[in-house]
């Protein structure tokens, strides 16, 4: 217990600070450390057939023969289990056929039986020349062997916050999308998308909430490597993956500018076992989620007739008098006749209905592994073709991958690995006609062909949206991204415990774009074309009608690692890696366009009008070259440090600047190891205390060779006959630095984790302190300057947050279950930014002094009652948010109105201001308490996953045209707040009065603390039941395996919001329009 | 051999590891030039140079979004909608924190700077570079000058700047003129003439362009100074070394003569096509290629313009509701209607040819043939029942629009300096500087802009005989001209009346009563089907017109408008006065 105290004393901190200063030359020791060893490797290859001599000598001769074999409960063979005997390092493992044969010195050793995933087993020799064994399944997570940066680890060693998830996640779910299948799975990993598109998810990773005002995500590394872009995660098959570990805390300093924000470590699955061959399929199809936005003719017409009841002088705006309004409202659908737009046909146009409908799916997944003595393979091939619900044109994304894992034993002291990786990705959707245009800018009531089967504008001949027509015909934007990757990893044994490992990887991504826009014309409903082509679809210089991008990414990355491993007196335990990392990447880019294109049926660049060319291009690249060590030592498992750190170089930054040290050192304790805690046992089986120091950076915010002063080249318009003339401008007109880094950021972590009840109940606790003490901003300069200075590394943003983690799993009999929950937080604090000290109405991304996205709003007390309270208030107040309400003007305040507080009395009521406005700050618009919650069981031959996944807490307030009503009166209205709002009859209602003045409408509604509303949401975000058909059946077939499931996603969910929108949506109606689906799937598993 | 194979692959895997940093670390930039390798070529500094037009003012304007439309006269005195920017007809302006004005400007002249900075090192021929040093001046005058028109004297910076540069105090308009000034006559100088610079690059700066435009910051600054004074100098101001009036209208009628003798260009002017019908100055405000006319005529007979942004309809397209804006939204004021001119030469109220207003069609009679093609005299576009002034805008609305140029695709070239305009500078300066101007001063200039209008000329007599005044009837002629074209806020506010014009209220159609009928009322005062008195929030006003005092309907009344002294420059930014004191604020806004 002293030693958690310690942790709390600034001595304690200030060492492991002082340990991590950047006065001491990290990068010189580790050069110093490394160059040795290299001339020792050298040395030994010259001397290899002495040193593989030597090796052999000091294996004792045999004196005793043992054998047998191992299984599982099952009786099943089980490959690869160590047997050792213990006291000493002589060991083997079980062949493919779970054989063993071992040499011992006599028969009165004791064997040790261990193995991933099964309770480790002594057994006493007492003799006996046959030993077959039994091992059961563990329960104990602890066993777990984890992959952390650079290495592997026992779990119950750790001393950093690392989360390990496996493979279980992605079985049978039926998503392709790797990152989707992440959501709510580990505390602190927060995945949120904004779209349910495949292929547009708008997917965004964070470890820890925020890092940075400029951003920056996860690393994501797999099998040791860096990958060339985010798509290769996403897109990776997920039944490939074997296990991921999410490194939060100091353990991440490892990987130096890069861990900041986290390291996510994918790890891919090898051979194994006798030649499997795996087939797992699903078939679904998807229905409509959450469309409570959705509103007809009838709803949007009686919350105009509402709020106009209530105005002195009724504005119809285009649709002109009440009687047309009240046509609207009883549903009729014909012409109506109107001064703007002449004659309108409105008529049912349920736009969910017409866009939107159940669509197919698929994905199949084939593999062949195996593993023999010397070698091992996998191979695996997926399929998917994932589609959206749009039901008038292709949007969807198709998915091949292949996997290729392969390694071979050259020699007892030489493994050679190699990866080969291809993903291709083709996302296809409509070039136009979705987000706003869907739903928030138009009422859903223009059908969307006329009775001559002409697309129909909205507003009759005026209009120029038209979302069915500009899906279907406007043109297609077809995206394909096809990335190759090829690893080859050899690994020698040096000397005893030293291993030199040399990996080389290379990463190519091949992007190609081809988006056609094509004229559409609209009509009125008498078949008169429209005056407007439709939106969008006009082809001129900034939207070409024909655009081809390809793009290449090329990545390669070298490591050499030299790896000890140590254990003396069976109590000292050392492992230490240390190495050389260079990375380069280089990106080259290509686009060309011409501007009139006519589709014809064929759609190539080549047809669309030569004389409209344009193209353009661009390459750069950029380099990393960095030393990293990392030692670990415990003492009996009991007492456990870790050192680790990275001299990062970097081709950024100019010469003199490139590098910069990262670092952590970390301290764990398994109290429970304690002698004089030992009595905890029956109760507490396991308990850890861990806590880490990190420095890590951030390379958010920085570009290639920003320390340049570059020319770009571009183009004008000149001439009688206007023709393209070349121009060049200096990048940022010319200001620039070379006297910026990457952010740097303090990372303290503390944890604790604990196993009760035989590691039956198991948790984890997180806490830690992030401050980013180097963040760039941006300082604001006198603007004669000409232009904006580049951020420099002057602000400070502080992060503080907690993880925790509650497991249970047991089983009795045949019936086995697992509960599992997990949960985050953290709250960030802006402590200083230049700048960024006023506030405004709303939300703030920037306030020094506050969380990021800060509420600042109008504090109300209710609405008035009556023209006195009204006006007394006129009186009594003015002030910049009363100018368009105030007495005379057209939006003056009402009965029903707001009453919006002066809360620092100054009897003005203002939005404007540094400290003496009235605004109340109201919390962020982060998300927090994310949360994740598990229930798995199965008995006999069925089994049940059940996956919830959700946000405890996130204000926000709807942006965007659905605001509130009449946010803007030429739009679509959100028709859901009627009769909540007040009326001389409903003066206890929730909302405000109705108005169709846009000033009064912000004064009512914008702003107010009233409008923020908690986007928080449960959401059963996979729902799987299985069946597995006993073996003895399955044999019959010659199946090893046999297992139909049903698989579901989003199938349920419970959310605060009110106004009928998605909770994953995000605060911007705009968007609104493309639902959220469900997915029901059918899946089958078939092993051979 | 198997062994050595691994050893070599292992080892030269880890060699490759461990070999030089360097290769990885010191990377050149692949598709840039740095500054230090760029500038030495003639075409880099032709290339860099060709980069400046985007500053010009256009449809795409340099400050950005659609503000364009804030430099088209929108709710001057001459115009009924309110939509944009009415805080400057109402002298609402308020301190704002930022005005893009301010920081692009200046982001403008540190562009500009570089190249001058560049030029002044480079090893080469100067000759061959001279031009696009010359752009460089003209386009750090343009800026300075814009600078000056919206914030009076400004800190002047004339290479680009390091960040312990910044604390320049302002200074005085006299100052930035002076500058404005040099800075032109080093374009002038080795700028080439139009008929040098190649059909490929027209619209590059010609010697004329700077000239002309000379002439108008001449005439702009001498008429500043001499009806206002130092009354808008902020505190602490310099104060003109000399009286420069007299000199700048000097040149400023020299420079003019200069363009209008020897640059070449000539007025637009189609009326006798059959059909253009007369509408010459409908269509060279929407002229684009053979289908922006019923003649087929393409930019390629324009003529006219001297300085002028490019536009295309693929290449360089509007991008902008121009025609929308123009048929819908930019709607004449009653005094805009009554100032265009009779065919006779006289103002309506003059005239005997005027038919007054009783038809709504009446007061088009023996006009003024830009009344026509500026706008419409359609029945069907007339109508009190929207709130607006009830006269439809023609200019710069695109012909057949809907079918030839739908909306946002209108590309006609911007005009920004045309003849017309060097007619009406030459004739002013004259006048300003003489207090007379002779019969052939006009004929050479103002007369010949009359012509293309249908209008009989101006001559002394004319004037003597019909108690004009030949300075109101110049500025009339300029309200008219360049009606719409950006003009009208700096002359009110250089001729020092901006006050008193801008104050009054803004009307529309003549409504009349019962004792002067209408389209709009008839003989029992009641309103007709096309006027509904209950959208007119202001109601309607007794104005004066050619027929004496009659009711017309009020757009935006007095009680709204306030525009003072004050409001003849805009406020410096707040923000940047927050970020160096000796910025001193505009008078009046603090």
């Amino acid at each position: 217990m002293a030693f958690i105290v310690l942790f709390f004393k600034k001595k304690l901190i200030k060492f492991m600070k002082s340990l991590l200063q950047t006065s001491i030359p990290w990068g010189k020791i580790m050069r110093a450390a490394f160059c040795p060893t290299l001339m020792i490797f050298a040395l030994t290859n010259n001397s290899y057939a002495s040193a593989k001599s030597s090796i052999t000598t000091h294996v004792e001769k045999a004196k005793y023969e043992i054998n047998g074999k191992v299984t599982d409960a099952k009786g099943e063979a089980l490959p690869g289990v160590s047997v050792k005997i213990k006291g000493t390092t002589t060991a083997t493992i079980t062949d493919v056929n779970g054989n063993y044969k071992l040499s011992l010195a006599n028969g009165e050793s004791v064997l040790v039986f261990s193995f991933i995933g099964f309770e480790t087993q002594e057994i006493a020799v007492n003799n006996r020349e046959t030993i077959n064994v039994k091992l059961k399944d563990s329960n104990n997570t602890l066993d777990d062997v984890v992959v952390v940066a650079y290495t592997t680890q026992k779990r119950a060693t750790i001393t950093g916050a690392i989360e390990k998830i496996d493979a279980k996640v992605f079985q049978d779910r039926a998503i392709t999308n790797v990152g989707l299948a992440l959501q709510g799975q580990t505390p602190g990993l927060v995945v949120t998308r904004s779209s349910a598109r495949p292929g547009n998810e708008g997917l965004n990773f964070q470890i820890r909430g925020a890092t940075s005002i400029n951003g920056g995500s996860p690393l994501i590394v797999i099998d040791g490597v860096p990958i060339v872009n985010y798509l290769s995660f996403q897109n990776m098959n997920p039944d490939d993956i074997e296990s991921i570990s999410v490194l939060k805390d100091g353990s991440a300093a490892i990987y130096g500018s890069r861990g900041a924000n986290g390291v996510i470590l994918v790890t891919t699955k090898k051979g194994k076992g006798k030649v499997k061959i795996d087939y797992s399929g699903n078939m679904r199809f998807t229905t409509n989620g959450i469309t409570g936005y959705s509103n007809s003719q009838k709803e949007y017409a009686s919350l105009w007739l509402q709020a106009n009841k209530e105005e002195a002088i009724p504005n119809w705006w285009g649709w002109d008098t009440q009687a047309n309004m009240e046509k609207l409202a009883s549903g009729y659908e014909g012409i109506y006749t109107t001064r703007y737009w002449g004659d309108v046909f409105i008529g049912d146009a349920n736009r969910i209905d017409e866009m939107f409908a159940r669509r197919y799916s698929y994905q199949h997944n084939l593999s062949i592994s195996n593993r023999s003595e010397n070698s091992g393979y996998r191979l695996s091939l997926g399929y998917a073709d994932n589609q959206a619900t749009l039901a008038t044109a292709y949007d969807g994304q198709k998915q091949y991958n292949l996997r290729l894992n392969y390694d071979y034993k050259l020699s007892n002291r030489i493994k050679l690995e190699t990866g080969i990786t291809l993903i291709n990705a083709v996302t296809k959707s409509p070039s136009t006609g979705l987000d706003s245009r869907l739903f928030a800018n138009d009422m859903p009531f223009f059908p969307a062909k006329n009775p001559y089967g002409q697309w129909n504008a909205n507003f009759g001949k005026v209009g120029n949206r038209n979302s069915v027509a500009a899906t279907t015909d406007g043109g297609r934007d077809n995206k394909n991204s096809l990335t190759g990757r090829f690893d080859l990893k050899a690994t020698v044994n040096l000397i005893k415990d030293l291993d030199f490992e040399g990996l080389a990887s290379f990463q190519n991504e091949q992007y190609k774009q081809e988006k056609y826009v094509t004229p559409v014309q609209l009509y009125d409903w008498y078949g008169n074309k429209s005056t407007e082509v439709l939106e969008n679809t006009v082809q001129n210089a900034g939207n070409p009608g024909y655009t081809s991008v390809a793009d290449n990414h090329f990545y390669q990355y070298y490591s050499g690692l030299l790896r000890y491993n140590k254990t003396l007196n069976g109590l000292h335990n050392i492992s230490a890696v240390a190495g050389i990392n260079a990375e380069i990447i280089k990106d080259q880019s290509i686009r060309a366009s011409r501007v009139v294109f006519t589709n014809l049926g064929v759609q190539d660049l080549s047809l669309a009008d030569p004389t409209t060319s344009t193209n353009g291009g661009g390459k750069t690249q950029t380099g990393l070259y960095s030393y990293l060590a990392r030692i670990n030592y415990n003492y009996a498992e009991k007492y456990l440090v870790e050192a680790l750190g990275r001299h990062d170089g970097n081709a950024r930054f100019d010469k003199g600047f490139k590098f910069r040290d990262f670092g952590s050192v970390q301290l764990g304790w398994v109290f429970t190891k304690e002698k004089f805690l030992k009595n905890l046992a029956p109760i507490l089986d396991f308990g850890k205390i861990r806590t880490s120091y990190a420095v890590k950076g951030n390379d958010a915010g920085l570009g290639n060779f920003e320390y340049l002063n570059l020319i770009s080249t571009g183009t004008t318009v000149l001439g009688s006959t206007p023709g393209y003339l070349p121009t060049s401008f200096v990048d940022n007109n010319g200001i620039y630095t070379n006297l910026r880094t990457w952010e740097t950021v303090y990372e303290k972590n503390i944890g604790v984790d604990l196993g009760f009840l035989k590691n039956r109940l198991t948790t984890t606790f997180d806490y830690f302190i992030k401050d980013n003490k180097q963040m760039l901003i941006k300082i604001n300069y006198p603007t004669i300057l000409g232009g904006s200075a580049p951020k420099t590394n002057d602000g400070h943003l502080n992060v503080k947050g907690w993880e925790a983690t509650i497991g249970w799993k047991d089983h009795k009999g045949d019936f086995s279950y697992n509960v599992s929950f997990n949960i985050s937080d953290n709250r960030t604090l802006l402590k200083s930014m230049e700048n960024a000290t006023s506030y405004g109405a709303g939300r703030n991304a920037t306030l020094v002094g506050s969380p990021l996205n800060s509420w600042f709003l109008y504090q109300t007390d209710g609405y008035f009652q009556s023209q006195a309270e009204v006006d007394a208030y006129l009186a009594k107040y003015t002030g910049d948010a009363m100018a368009k309400v105030a007495k005379g003007t057209a939006g003056e305040l009402r009965p029903g109105d707001t009453r919006r507080l002066d809360i620092n009395g100054d009897g003005s009521i203002t939005a404007n201001g540094v400290k003496t406005s009235d605004l109340k700050f109201m919390g962020d618009a982060n998300q927090h308490y994310t949360f994740g919650l598990n229930l798995g069981g199965s008995w006999k031959g069925f089994d049940l996953n059940a996956f919830f996944q959700g946000v405890g807490k996130q204000m926000i307030m709807r942006t965007g045209n659905l605001a509130y009503p009449f946010a803007t009166i030429y739009t679509n209205q959100p028709t859901n707040y009627e009769g909540k709002t007040w009326t001389v009859s409903n003066t206890n209602a929730e909302f405000p009065r109705l108005t169709t003045n846009q000033d009064r409408a912000y004064w009512n509604y914008g702003n107010n603390d009233f409008m923020l509303q908690n986007s928080r949401y449960i959401r059963l975000k996979s729902l799987v039941i299985g069946y597995t058909i006993p073996q003895s059946i399955s044999k019959k077939a010659s199946l090893e395996k046999l297992r139909i499931y049903f698989s579901g996603n989003d199938l349920w969910e419970a959310t605060s919001i009110k106004d009928g929108f998605d909770p994953e949506m995000g605060e911007v109606s705009q968007n609104v329009g493309y639902p959220f689906y469900r997915t029901w799937s059918m899946g089958l598993n078939v092993g051979l | 051999m198997k062994k050595i194979l691994y050893i070599a692959l292992i080892g030269g895997l880890s060699l490759g590891v461990a070999s030089c940093q360097k290769d990885f670390l010191n990377l050149e930039p692949l598709d840039k030039l740095t500054d230090a390798v760029y500038f030495a070529n003639p075409s880099d500094f032709k290339s860099y140079s060709s980069g400046f037009y985007t500053q010009l003012l256009g449809w795409q304007s340099p400050y950005g979004g659609n503000s364009i439309y804030q430099y088209m006269d929108e709710s001057t005195d001459l115009s009924s909608s309110n939509t944009f920017s009415s805080e400057v007809g109402r002298g609402t302006i308020t301190i704002s924190n930022s005005d893009t004005r301010w920081d692009k400007s200046y982001a403008f002249i540190r562009t500009v700077n570089i190249l001058i900075q560049k030029a002044a090192s480079y090893k080469g021929n100067k000759d061959d570079i001279k031009q696009y040093v010359s752009e460089a001046y003209f386009f750090r005058a343009n800026a300075y000058f814009n600078l000056l028109k919206f914030f009076g004297g400004v800190p002047i910076a004339l290479e680009p700047l390091d960040l312990d540069e910044l604390k320049i105090p302002r200074s005085s308009r006299y100052e930035v003129v002076d500058q404005i000034l040099s800075d032109l006559d080093n374009a002038i100088a080795n700028l080439p003439t139009e008929s040098a610079i190649p059909s490929t690059e027209k619209g590059r700066i010609s010697k004329w362009a700077a000239k002309a435009f000379k002439a108008k910051v001449l005439l702009y600054e001498a008429t500043w100074r001499k009806y206002n004074g130092t009354s808008t100098d902020f505190e602490g101001s310099a104060q003109p070394a000399s009286d420069q009036t007299i000199a700048f209208l000097t040149e400023s009628a020299s420079l003019a003569k200069d363009v209008m003798d020897n640059g070449g260009y000539t007025l637009w002017n189609y009326n006798s096509n059959t059909a253009v019908a007369n509408q010459s100055s409908f269509y060279l405000f929407n002229l684009e290629d053979a289908g922006s006319n019923p003649a087929g005529l393409t930019k390629a007979s324009n003529n006219e313009f001297i300085l002028y942004g490019v536009y295309d309809l693929t290449l360089r397209p509007g991008g902008q509701n121009i025609s929308h804006t123009a048929y819908n939204l930019m709607s004449p004021s009653r005094k805009m209607m009554d100032m265009f001119l009779m065919t006779d030469g006289l103002p309506p109220e003059k005239s005997p040819l005027f038919q007054g207003y009783h038809h709504f069609t009446d007061e088009f009679k023996n006009r003024d043939l830009r009344l026509l093609s500026y706008i419409s005299a359609t029945p069907s576009s007339v109508d009190l029942t929207k709130g607006g002034s009830g006269y439809g805008n023609r200019k710069f609305g695109a012909y057949n629009y809907g079918s030839y140029r739908n909306a946002n695709q209108e590309s006609a070239n911007y005009p920004i300096l045309r003849l017309a305009e060097v007619y009406l500078i030459y004739a002013e300066a004259l006048f300003e500087k003489n207090g007379a101007i002779s019969d052939a001063q006009l004929d050479e200039s103002i007369n010949k802009v009359r012509n293309r209008a249908g209008v009989a000329r101006l001559t002394n007599s004319l004037a003597t005989t019909n108690g004009l005044n030949i300075l109101n009837e110049i500025r009339r002629e300029r309200a008219i001209e360049l009606y719409r074209e950006g003009s009208r806020f700096d002359d009110l506010k250089r001729w020092g009346i901006a006050e008193t014009e801008l104050n009054k209220s803004v009307t529309g159609e003549v409504v009349g009563d019962a004792s002067y009928t209408t389209s709009f009322r008839t003989s029992t005062g009641a309103a007709t089907s096309i006027y509904n008195p209950a959208v007119y929030v202001w109601g309607e006003e007794l104005v004066s017109t050619p027929k004496g005092m009659l009711k017309a309907v009020v757009i935006d009344s007095k009680a709204n408008r306030n525009f003072t002294k004050k409001n003849y420059l805009w406020p410096i930014p707040q923000g940047q006065i927050d970020l160096y004191s000796g910025l001193k604020q505009n008078p009046g806004y603090n």
